[in-house]
């Protein structure tokens, strides 16, 4: 498996979603992920596990561009996920009870064991959709050098006739 | 070199203690012995019939009853002092005539100071209350129960402070006593010592205020105006310590003076209670005498007398509750932390000395005769209390404690007790109420941080003039074995269950005995500790492992605000002392002690009583001192306990894996998200080189011949990388490089293969895995390659061939285009191809996990924007191609988001404005002319969704149409949505998203639109899945 998870708090399902994010992106902010790593994922269980709910941040460094990164410009267009996340509940499924969350991060590479961020992170057993799943896209952004793009992902109605293992 | 322990053993201390005191008392009353006895009595208010044994001559007395014993003693006393006072005030004009007092209480002069001002200056004083005799009654502390109905207790006498007498003394008049009232301002000045006064700031600062707070204070003496026999001889100047030292006189003709500076071993943490000082010292001692020094160092500090803290107001808040700066007033005023601190102001004040320590040693070396070590134990035994009393003579031979508070309750601790006081049994940690059962006239004075820092430094300075090392250690003691360093619990129990329990009967066996018992390491430590030596070097500065800040006491929250202010203030004391010890740390560990379930109120007044301790740590990637994270971080891991905030009776919040903040300092002034952004690259850099010279045998096979190489484009190539292909070629590189030094090429080929090494460098460099660098490696070589001209199949290296045999279509794909490329553009339309191949991968990612799919994305990643739009525009024969695979199709979209395709099919949205608005504005048909128009009107760079949003309203239009018109609209259509799902796929599905959506929403009106959708829906949802892994959920719309 190539894709690791940091752990969240389990059992939360209290916490609203833009909390979340907030959270997440402070989360993103304080990891010095250097351009390894291609999506973070906050997924929602149920009680079994199984992912519920997720929600996919894919980015794209741009590792070319090397004029001067425009701090504002990049929070500026930062905040407007959070903004836009406001907006995005009636998109969501009402999660059930005894629900979970964790923060999964894939990676273009696993990160070497030796540095010292790689041992974070921890290798996540994650279940996965076995069907392609259904996908709500949130909010693109651009701001260069950094693209990220948030959508929402929910399993495929075939997904609950072929349950995951 | 000799190594000498010279212990200070309390007892020993305490007999010096005693002798001090008395001769000092006898120093200051050479007149008349009786009256010192009989004021000693009378000092004490109280007129019990007990005290007449006292006096011996009264006993023989037989009164009628208590009424006429207590009207002969008055009148006796009144008799002593009317001899006294004819004795010292020749004048009898003093400036207290027909004025006289009544103590009440503990003042500040003590009762007999006053009652020698009376004495001096002609004023009367009364040892029992009348309210006949007495003008005015003195007193600088009040109970409550008294300041509440004053008027009952002073009988309308007025209650004036003792500074009135002292200032008239000073002035050499009577002042007015009027604002010397003890009633005014009741509120502003809590004559009682309360625990709430603890937990004030320094407000009131008037000089009045001041010095009446000093004398509710209990602490001050006021050498200066009223006594003129007493000299600071209880300072040992280091002028002495030089002598006893220097000249071998033995330090008890000094001792006379010396009052010893205690620091209290139990309340002071075991490391901290003692003081190892090595001593490089003239060669002065004798190893068979050690002279003993209990130096003191009170130099200048009669001149701090006032105590401003004891300015308080008794109704400022003091607890958690109600006090908003709590937690900063809490520390301010523990003395646990000030022990805590202690260290670390040790090690700023005297970073100079710890620096400067080797040159000093020189310094040392070079005076001794010979060189010995000694190495000095101070046991600063009951420090805070002597400490206070340094400056009140009439304390020294009384029982005196250090706490908190004095009220009412006695709930307070006790922190330090002198020697006086032990002797009755009050013992640190005491509560206040016990100890003044055993001892009820235990006078306890309240803390004094300032002195205890001045002493402190004072005595390092001190220390620093003869020792090089001050270390601040476990103390050694050769009373209980367990008090001895390394030996814990486990080592205690077994040493107890061979009956060993000091060090005298440890010291018996033979160091062979221990050994075999404990072990070689063990045995040889006790051996040696039980005998006081100690081979361990003297550290000056043991490393600080964990910095944090606990609170156990006042602890108390309504609700989570309380709470979360608590924290926040909390948090604020860690930062800052992180930041004092310029540390940062990545662990934070934070403690909460909870009531446990059933427990009662603690004796303690909030105090945390019995509680369940839990802890939790966190441990962060990046060490921090910052107030923010510390905050968000305890509070995360204090939601985590799940415990309501009203059980909470403590917190500790603490950071361990502490790194030097100087080093963090720079990470952390960049911005997180700039370097969250930087290129990977340098960063794994070293990682791939490592890795790719692992490779460069199994490389070696393939080589192409030296000859094949193109130098021009070689010479290009990054230097590392040009020597690594030199030692690949074992050296031979070079000199063909410079045989073909001459050699002329297409400069515009050799640009553009340059850039590709480049990119093979690049991914090489940003994968971390050696799988990757692998393919990278392949890449590098293969581009290499690819400069010898000639392209062929066959010359591929198994790792390229395997990436492209990965997906059929685009191999199929591939072997189209090689057809029609030119040779010239080979490497060009090579380059495109290995682009072309990386999306589709990148589908794969999560269907094949393997290393070829990994080094593709990274590859992909790597390939800079221009670098294919160049190859793209190199090659016109590429449109051609797209067509063709266009007719290939639905097939070959699905299974890969084509780069190819998408370099055909984005030329509709090329140029400005794109091209696609002017063959839509030429068209026939009506619905597309409506939309180039909209175009045309918004901003150049608008987005496909809003020109859609605008065209609603002309949707009736779109169903207008002939046949003919209809399907040229369509296809029109289908071919701008495709490209623009090619061009935004990547970046923008978003937009794409909102396209559809409307488009759906058309499709429910018009026909057309409905075709439009059902035509290009399917590509984007092929889209979708090659670069998401999912499909778009598009709502449903009525």
């Amino acid at each position: 498996m190539w894709w690791c998870t940091r752990r969240g708090i389990r059992n939360c399902p209290t916490i609203s979603t833009p909390q979340l994010m907030v959270f997440d992106l402070s989360f993103k902010r304080s990891f010095k992920l250097q351009g390894l790593v291609e999506r973070v994922v906050v997924i929602f269980y149920d009680k079994e596990r199984i992912p519920v709910e997720r929600f996919v941040f894919k980015l794209t460094v741009n590792q070319s561009y090397s004029s001067k990164v425009e701090e504002e410009n990049l929070e500026f267009a930062l905040r407007a996920f959070l903004v836009k996340l406001t907006v995005a509940e009636p998109l969501t499924k009402p999660l059930p009870s005894g629900s979970s969350w964790e923060i999964t991060a894939y990676f273009h590479a696993l990160p070497s064991e030796s540095t010292e961020e790689a041992q974070l992170w921890i290798p996540t057993d994650t279940k996965q959709w076995m069907q392609p799943p259904q996908i709500t896209p949130i909010k693109s952004m651009s701001s260069d050098p950094l693209r990220v793009q948030l959508y929402l992902e929910h399993p495929s109605p075939l997904e609950s006739m072929a349950p995951a293992e | 070199m000799l190594q000498f322990h010279a212990s200070f053993f309390p007892d020993l201390a305490q007999v010096r203690t005693a002798r001090v005191t008395m001769s000092s008392l006898e120093g200051r009353h050479p007149s008349s012995a009786a009256t010192i006895s009989s004021s000693l009595g009378d000092s004490r208010k109280r007129g019990r019939p007990d005290s007449a044994r006292r006096n011996p001559r009264k006993r023989n007395s037989s009164f009628a009853d208590f009424g006429s014993y207590m009207a002969e003693k008055n009148r006796k006393l009144r008799d002593q002092f009317e001899t006294d006072a004819s004795t010292s005030s020749a004048d009898g004009r003093g400036i207290f005539r027909g004025i006289s007092i009544f103590v009440d209480g503990f003042t500040i002069p003590s009762s007999q100071e006053l009652k020698e001002f009376m004495l001096k200056h002609g004023g009367g004083f009364v040892n029992y209350f009348s309210r006949h005799t007495v003008t005015h009654i003195i007193c600088g502390n009040l109970p409550d129960s008294k300041m509440k109905n004053l008027r009952a207790f002073s009988r309308g006498l007025p209650v004036v402070r003792p500074a009135w007498l002292v200032d008239s003394i000073a002035a050499n008049k009577l002042l007015s006593w009027f604002p010397y009232q003890l009633s005014d301002g009741v509120n502003e000045r809590c004559k009682q010592q309360k625990l709430s006064t603890f937990f004030t700031q320094k407000s009131i600062s008037n000089s009045k205020n001041v010095e009446t707070s000093a004398d509710q204070q209990g602490t001050v003496g006021l050498e200066g105006s009223s006594s003129n026999d007493e000299v600071p001889k209880n300072i040992i100047s280091y002028a002495q310590l030089q002598a006893s030292t220097d000249e071998g006189q033995d330090s008890e003709e000094f001792g006379c003076y010396e009052s010893e500076i205690d620091f209290d071993a139990k309340s002071v943490e075991a490391n901290d209670a003692v003081y190892a000082i090595s001593c490089s010292v003239l060669g002065a001692f004798d190893s068979s005498k050690p002279h003993i020094h209990n130096t003191s160092c009170c130099g200048n500090t009669k001149e701090e007398i006032l105590d401003t803290k004891g300015a308080k107001a008794s109704n400022m808040p003091h607890s958690t509750l109600t006090d908003p700066k709590f937690v900063e007033n809490y520390f301010k005023n523990s003395r646990l932390h000030f022990i805590g601190i202690w260290r670390n102001r040790y090690r700023q004040h005297f970073s100079d000395f710890l620096c400067g320590a080797k040159s000093s040693n020189a310094n040392i070396d070079s005076l001794s005769d010979r060189k010995k070590t000694i190495i000095v134990h101070i046991d600063m035994d009951c420090f805070f209390v002597s400490v206070v009393i340094r400056n009140f003579r009439d304390l020294f031979n009384k029982p005196v404690a250090v706490s908190h508070s004095d009220s009412l309750n006695g709930t307070a601790e006790i922190s330090s007790a002198n020697y006086p006081a032990r002797d009755y049994g009050v013992k640190a940690g005491m509560f206040v109420r016990d100890a003044k059962a055993c001892c009820p006239h235990l006078v306890i004075v309240p803390y004094n941080f300032e002195a205890y820092e001045e002493v402190a430094d004072q005595f390092y300075s001190i220390l620093h003039k003869y020792c090089n090392k001050v270390q601040v250690r476990d103390f050694l003691n050769d009373l209980p074995v367990k008090a001895l360093p390394g030996i814990g619990h486990s080592l205690d129990e077994k040493l107890k269950s061979r009956q060993i329990q000091s060090c005298g009967q440890l010291q018996k066996i033979s160091k062979e005995e221990l050994q075999n018992e404990f072990g070689k390491m063990t045995g040889d430590m006790l051996w040696s500790y039980c005998r006081g030596i100690d081979n361990r070097a003297v550290k000056t500065v043991q490393e600080t492992k964990s910095v944090g800040a606990e609170v156990n006491w006042g602890v108390r929250f309504n609700d989570n605000t309380d709470f979360e202010n608590f924290l926040v203030n909390l948090c604020k004391e860690v930062s800052l002392r992180l930041q004092g010890c310029r540390v940062q740390g990545r662990t934070v560990t934070l403690k909460v002690k909870k009531r446990r379930k059933g427990a009662e109120e603690p004796a303690k007044f909030l105090g945390c009583g019995d509680c369940e301790t839990m802890s939790r740590s966190m441990t962060i990637p990046v060490a921090t001192d910052d107030l923010i994270s510390l905050r968000r971080i305890s509070k995360q891991i204090f939601v985590s306990f799940h415990i309501d905030v009203k059980e909470v009776r403590g917190v500790g919040l603490k950071l361990s894996r502490l790194e030097s903040a100087d080093l963090h300092r720079k990470g952390f002034e960049e911005n997180a998200i700039k370097s969250w952004l930087a290129s990977p690259s340098e960063k794994v850099m070293k990682q791939s080189n490592k890795i790719a010279s692992s490779l460069k045998k199994g490389n070696n096979e393939g080589l192409p011949p030296l000859c094949s190489l193109d130098v021009e484009v070689v010479k290009y190539l990054p230097p590392e990388i040009i020597s690594e292909i030199n030692d690949i070629y074992m050296g031979e590189l070079h000199h063909f490089m410079e045989a073909h030094e001459d050699e002329n090429r297409s400069i515009k080929s050799c640009k553009r293969t340059i850039s590709l090494p480049e990119q093979g460098d690049n991914s090489l460099a940003s994968s971390g895995q050696a799988a990757i660098s692998d393919v990278g490696g392949h890449t590098a070589y293969e581009l290499n390659d690819s400069v010898a001209g000639p392209l062929k199949k066959g010359k591929l290296p198994g790792g390229y061939s395997a990436v492209a045999i990965s997906s059929i279509s685009t191999q199929r794909k591939m072997t189209k285009e090689r057809k029609q490329v030119e040779t010239p553009y080979a490497f060009c339309s090579r380059s495109n191809e290995l682009g072309s191949n990386l999306p589709r991968s990148n589908e794969n990612m999560d269907l094949m996990p393997g290393s070829w799919s990994q080094a593709d994305i990274s590859i992909l990643q790597q390939l800079p924007e221009d670098v294919r739009t160049d190859s793209y525009e190199l090659t016109p024969q590429r449109a051609r191609i797209s067509n063709d695979s266009y007719d290939l199709t639905s097939e070959l979209l699905k299974s890969s988001g084509n780069q190819n395709l998408k370099c055909s099919k984005i030329s509709l949205f090329s140029g400005s404005p794109p091209k696609w608005v002017e063959k839509f504005k030429v068209s026939n048909c009506l619905i597309l002319n409506v939309i180039a128009e909209f175009y045309a009107k918004s901003r150049a760079d608008a987005l496909l969704s809003s020109i859609l949003q605008s065209v609603i309203s002309f949707l009736p239009l779109a169903s207008e149409k002939s046949s003919e018109e209809r399907d040229e609209a369509i296809s029109c259509l289908c071919e701008l949505l495709t490209q623009y799902i090619i061009l935004k796929i990547e970046s923008d599905i978003e937009e794409l998203y909102n396209c559809f959506c409307l488009l759906k929403r058309f499709s429910s009106v018009s026909k057309l639109f409905l075709e439009v959708h059902k035509g290009v829906f399917p590509f984007l949802q092929a889209s979708t899945d090659a670069y998401y892994g999912g499909n778009f959920y598009l709502p449903i719309v009525e």
